[in-house]
């Protein structure tokens, strides 16, 4: 493994965007586009950062022959096998592998192939990622790295092929959590993520890596982190999520306006940490309710965060108290998955309650 | 003692390992290393076993593999409140608020959920056991 870390093809010297701005999504928008499922953008990103940067390889179990999702396909073909490789069948050393090379200068895109597997991992990536900066006075960092891992419920994945572990990273200054929810803002979310001079965590939701299907820009471009998405725009109720669930939520919406004549606007975080407080505050004192789903467990999930946060910002303007409408307090279950998951029924059900408060 | 096996078969049904390993390889395994076979050709040697009956155990095993499936499918799942129970020894406070949410919910929204597939509390109570 030290052989390629000093190998000329792997060079450990991170190249950091040469451009003072890098293309948008809306400009890269108006040039050629292919139409891309999730996998596939991810993968036309990965492909172009190792084109990019010497200085990026990409490691995990399976990674080699395409990954068990496909997300790394001919990348190891397209630039070879020091710099696209499979690792043994060991999490706390993927991540302690990639702490180590992006502490030498290198930019490692490690794999985990489920995020329910991440927990080996936690403190490489806890103790020694999130805190490499700061524990040196900044001397050094682990910037390059960037931890990239399939996350959330798939309709029979059960208790270890299902979770949706954010919340764990989102509590632990010097990370970054990032998570896409469409193939063309991921493709952009993905190179701003490897490219982002912090240790980032970006969680894939694996529900949509064939499912969610769309235009996606030829380009070299980025979305920037740390700020949110407004999908639907509303003066009744403020919907806020992230990932798979944003489609969920786009449907009890559409459920709202027709059922209730109740119109959210609906917003996508893309970034979980930090997340944008401006764009949902300023949502919030517009509507007066506040709305956050996830598929995660409801006691300490992020859902909590921003709705504490929100209150302490915008509490006079609130008409009703946020709600959650989340998975519950228990393991993910197998055969129950389909009345655990917070599916649009519930949250319909909830926007109910809080414009009736 | 320590042994070391072989995986003839795919890693699951949304594998093809194919593509990490040269099927010659599996082939191999196959025909030289596969403890069944090498079973059988040694009972076959010793006049204890044939190819008849052997074709009539492959059969029998087939047989009684998918009626025990097709009886299984058929099984009702464990009753919705199940959902909640064993995450701890007995269910605190908060937990059996969210039941209770579920339960509502369920009532409420019952034309849009498929629950006929779950049991009832007294036909789990009331199950045969298996055993």
């Amino acid at each position: 493994m030290f052989k390629s870390v000093r190998s000329k093809t792997c060079v450990l010297a991170r190249r950091f965007s040469t451009s003072a701005s890098p293309l948008t999504l809306s400009e890269a928008m108006k040039g050629p586009t292919t139409k891309l499922n999730l996998f596939m953008a991810l993968n036309a990103a990965m492909d172009t950062a190792l084109s990019t940067d010497p200085s990026v390889c990409l490691f995990g179990e399976d990674v080699a022959f395409g990954g068990v999702f496909r997300a790394t396909t001919d990348l190891r073909e397209k630039h070879g096998d020091d710099r696209v490789f499979n690792t043994p069948l060991c999490e706390q050393g993927i991540a302690g592998f990639a702490v180590g090379m992006a502490a030498v200068g290198a930019t490692p895109v490690a794999e985990i192939q489920f995020a329910d597997y991440i927990f080996p991992a936690f403190d490489q990536i806890v103790n020694e990622a999130a805190k490499y900066r700061y524990r040196s006075g900044n001397q050094f960092d682990v910037g390059g790295l960037t931890i990239r891992s399939p996350y959330g419920a798939v309709g029979h994945g059960g208790l270890y092929h299902s979770q949706s572990p954010e919340a764990y990273f989102c509590h632990t200054p010097g990370l970054k959590v990032v998570m896409p929810a469409t193939p063309a803002a991921a493709k952009g979310l993905l190179l701003a993520s490897i490219r982002d001079k912090n240790p980032v965590v970006f969680l894939e939701p694996k529900w949509l890596y064939r499912s969610a299907v769309e235009e996606v820009p030829d380009a070299d471009f980025e979305v920037p982190l740390g700020e949110a998405a407004v999908w639907r725009q509303g003066d009744d109720v403020t919907l806020v999520g992230w990932g798979a669930q944003m489609h969920v939520m786009a449907e009890a919406a559409e459920l709202a306006a027709s059922e209730l004549g109740v119109e959210c606007e609906l917003i996508e975080l893309r970034t979980l940490l930090p997340w944008d407080q401006a764009t949902v505050a300023a949502s919030v004192e517009r509507t007066g309710r506040l709305l956050v789903s996830h598929e995660a467990p409801r006691t300490g999930g992020l859902g909590a965060e921003i709705c504490a946060q929100m209150q302490e910002q915008c509490f006079l303007r609130l008409e009703a108290p946020p709600a959650r409408v989340t998975g519950y307090d228990t393991p993910f279950p197998l055969v129950f998955e389909k009345l655990y998951v917070p599916d649009k029924l519930k949250i319909f059900a909830a926007i109910k309650d809080l414009v009736n408060y | 003692t320590q042994s070391t096996g072989y995986r003839i078969g795919h890693h699951s049904t949304s594998d093809d390992s194919s593509r990490y390993r040269p099927n010659s390889e599996i082939d191999e395994w196959n025909a030289t290393n596969n403890p069944i076979t090498r079973l059988r050709g040694f009972i076959e040697s010793r006049g204890l076993w044939d190819a008849e009956r052997d074709a009539q155990l492959n059969s029998d095993a087939r047989d009684a593999v998918l009626s025990a499936f097709r009886e299984a499918e058929h099984v009702p799942k464990p009753p919705i409140d199940e959902l909640f129970n064993d995450v701890y020894d007995t269910p605190p406070a908060h937990l059996l608020q969210q039941r209770d949410h579920l339960r509502a919910h369920l009532e409420e929204y019952a034309e849009h959920y498929q629950t006929d597939h779950f049991m009832s509390p007294d036909e789990y109570a009331n199950r045969p056991n298996p055993r």
